[in-house]
């Protein structure tokens, strides 16, 4: 029952952010610290899940048989986001209508003909494509008004600006949400194709006076999270 | 037009369905598009087909007939329906039915004279009262209205924002 929290996503001009910490929980227990939790699918798009892992592993199983079947047929067209997100929509909804849904909210980024991609799909078969930000889990409430308020301001970003509000968006997501983590990665879906970036820590602020007791000293030292 | 509420994995399934059922129709019967009564027909046999395993939607069916009358079919989620003059489903339902009771079959008037007949721009403007109303008080009704005008002349598409609240 290894889990993740909530997933983001920010479109920016000329392509798409996807982000997630990087952190399984077992419950409430921080199990497995160190988990690419973003999946590359084919060579124009990324997905991420909160939820069940093991549901998403099989997800992306299921994914890379389906790159591989068209890749076989050679036909010089390859599956993009649309296609990763309508298929996965049906996989959704049809386990759901047989009673055994797949506990994950995924979201699918990319880019494809000229246009960034970003796509959302519930573990009841909603799915819909979003024109701004998308944010799932617990991060739909803690970080999607901050991410709609970036973009709303600054609809045209640039990657840096997008950069620093997905990671403004991460750091409020960690110190709100306490099966969150420090560590995490984004997926960069441009023209040129998908960038997971490797695994960074946030910079968090811990030296309050009001954290500061002699037992909880390895909290506020540096370096640590 | 047909358009639904509630459980929206199942409304987008459905309007698929729908789609491509009238998609067919017309390959095979010489671009013939269907009237709004074979849709409707068709709509509550599809929605009965799934009577032990409904499609969770109340869906609203409105076009323009053979006699170039409007039209509106509501629809129960397994599919009873009746030709109506006007109909709303969702959440808001409760708060726009009696709006629409009383300034179109004139309930609850003194000397009413009859039910109303409505111009394009009346029905257009009585509607968007009706979604402002249901706006204050519905937590779930906000942002913003699309709103498809139906004609003999074909189908005419709106946006009208709402509070965002």
């Amino acid at each position: 029952m290894a889990s993740g929290t909530g997933v983001i996503a920010l479109k920016y001009n000329g392509g798409v952010l996807l982000a997630s910490d990087t952190l399984l929980s077992y419950g409430s227990l921080a199990r497995y610290p160190n988990i690419q939790r973003i999946k590359q699918v084919g060579d124009k798009t990324a997905i991420a899940a909160s939820g069940d892992y093991a549901d998403f592993q099989y997800i992306a199983n299921q994914l890379d048989e389906l790159i591989v079947e068209d890749q076989l047929q050679d036909d010089g067209v390859s599956l993009g986001p649309k296609e990763v997100h309508g298929w996965l929509s049906q996989l959704m909804y049809n386990s759901r209508c047989k009673f055994e849904p797949l506990l994950n909210t995924v979201l699918v980024t990319g880019f494809q003909d000229g246009k960034s991609f970003l796509g959302f799909v519930d573990s009841i078969g909603t799915h819909f494509t979003c024109e701004d930000c998308m944010a799932t889990g617990l991060a739909s409430h803690l970080a999607m008004p901050l991410l709609r308020k970036k973009f709303e301001s600054n609809p045209a970003m640039s990657r840096e600006q997008a950069i620093e509000a997905i990671e403004e968006a991460l750091t409020l997501m960690f110190y709100r949400d306490c099966r969150a983590f420090a560590k995490y990665q984004i997926a960069d879906c441009t023209a040129a194709g998908v960038n997971i970036s490797a695994p960074r820590l946030l910079n968090t602020k811990w030296d309050y006076k009001g954290f500061d007791f002699e037992v909880t000293k390895l909290i506020t030292l540096p370096g640590t999270y | 037009v047909s358009t639904q509420s509630t459980w929206k994995s199942d409304r987008v399934a459905l309007h698929k369905n729908i789609g491509l059922r009238v998609q067919w129709y017309e390959y095979q019967n010489n671009g013939a598009i269907p009237g709004v009564r074979s849709v409707s027909q068709m709509l509550s046999n599809m929605l009965y087909y799934r009577r032990f395993f409904p499609y969770y939607t109340f869906n609203l069916l409105a076009g323009v007939d053979e006699n170039g009358e409007g039209v509106v079919f509501g629809y129960d989620a397994v599919g009873c329906t009746e030709p109506q003059k006007y109909g709303c489903s969702g959440s808001g339902n409760a708060l726009i039915e009696p709006i629409l009771d009383n300034q179109v079959l004139r309930q609850h008037q003194t000397k009413a004279g009859g039910e109303a007949d409505f111009t394009m721009q009346e029905a257009v403007d009585l509607i968007k009262d009706a979604f402002t109303s249901a706006g204050e008080r519905d937590i779930y009704t906000g942002d913003s209205v699309e709103i498809f005008v139906i004609s003999k002349d074909g189908v005419k598409q709106e946006n009208f924002p709402l509070k965002r609240d």
